[in-house]
């Protein structure tokens, strides 16, 4: 008896962490980024940007850095050029549309690296320009990783900005 | 002891179904990625692991077809020389690509990749670093029916007037 217990003591070992990589989607982070998205959408940037560590480092589509008072100040340009501002997913083509896609990962230290936990976001921002009419829809992906006091430390954003320059600078020569 | 029995039997389908969502790294799928990419900088796109019912998001929300988004991708190298691809830090990790396949219980198979990729403009001379994120969506023949792609373009719009403007 003492052997199949042994078993499925291993069995429960093996099978749960055969990688040790653990996905949740209704856990306290990834509710906290669903409400830090929806303060994004409503305009309230400090409610948006205070889960945001002061010294955190933010990578928009690129290797350098930028602050959270950086971001903090393009997320304010941003409505102020835009109307309409949300956020859309659906897993497939008309259905049911969440908002975004969020999911929260932790992995365990490896090799060479240390454990990690993050908070990953795909979705479509969508935005009109308030002086051109011009409706913008980009797809966007985000990783938040988080520090040990559970603030977000570093961002990792994924989008294509070409039309994003285009809307932004033809909005912007308009209000001239 | 059938009750011990039972816990455990219980503590091993909840324990290791909470959401029931896998995370693998070196298995079959996120290899065949990582070896898909190999074959890009080689410029070998046969025997590849898209579906010809594939539908391409590269940054929109319309996809394209398998046969557009091969000349896509194929657009790359008539842009760019010395096209890698990276991810790690050069030393203790260093990868062509840091890919994981998910399986989601409810949808299927998706392998993410995030990587940087580098190449020199054949028109411009700059040499640019784009951070990139792809999801690829796994059909039940082992083909990948959906791609998700993000990454910022302005390079490679600009590569692509200048090469327009020199044919001129």
């Amino acid at each position: 008896m003492k052997k199949i217990i042994l078993v499925f003591i291993a069995a429960l070992f093996v099978g749960c962490t055969s990688t040790g990589v653990q996905v949740t989607f209704d856990d306290e982070n990834s509710n906290t980024i669903r409400e830090h998205l929806q303060y994004y959408v409503d305009g309230d940037i400090d409610s948006m940007m205070a889960i945001i560590s002061d010294d955190a480092e933010i990578y928009i589509n690129s290797q350098e850095s930028v602050s959270a008072g950086d971001v903090r100040a393009i997320h304010e340009l941003e409505h102020s050029i835009f109307d309409a501002i949300s956020t859309s997913w659906s897993q497939e083509e008309g259905g049911e549309d969440i908002g975004a896609w969020i999911e929260s990962t932790n992995y365990p230290a490896g090799p060479a690296n240390k454990p990690a936990s993050v908070t990953q976001v795909w979705f479509t921002w969508n935005g009109t320009s308030i002086s051109t009419g011009d409706a913008l829809t980009i797809p966007v992906h985000v990783i938040y990783v988080w520090n040990d006091e559970g603030q977000v430390q570093t961002i990792y954003q994924f989008f294509d900005s070409v039309n994003a320059t285009a809307v932004i600078e033809a909005s912007m020569a308009a209000s001239e | 002891m059938k009750k011990i029995i039972l816990v455990f039997i219980a503590a091993l389908f909840v324990g290791c179904t909470s959401t029931g969502v896998q995370v693998t790294f070196e298995d079959e799928k996120s290899n065949a990625i990582k070896q898909a990419y190999v074959e890009y900088m080689n410029q070998n796109f046969e025997g590849d692991i898209w579906s010809q019912d594939l539908q391409f998001y590269g940054n929109v929300t319309d996809p394209i077809g398998y046969d557009e988004a091969k000349s896509l991708i194929g657009l790359h190298h008539e842009l760019y020389d010395d096209i890698s691809m990276s991810w790690g830090d050069g030393e203790e990790v260093n990868e062509i690509a840091f890919v994981q396949t998910i399986n989601y219980p409810e949808y299927g198979y998706v392998s993410q990749a995030w990587f940087i990729w580098k190449g020199t403009g054949k028109f411009s001379g700059e040499t640019v670093e784009i951070p990139c994120h792809i999801g690829y969506l796994w059909g039940e023949d082992g083909k990948v029916i959906n791609e998700w792609q993000h990454s910022d373009q302005s390079h490679l719009k600009a590569e692509l007037e200048l090469s327009i403007a020199a044919a001129e």
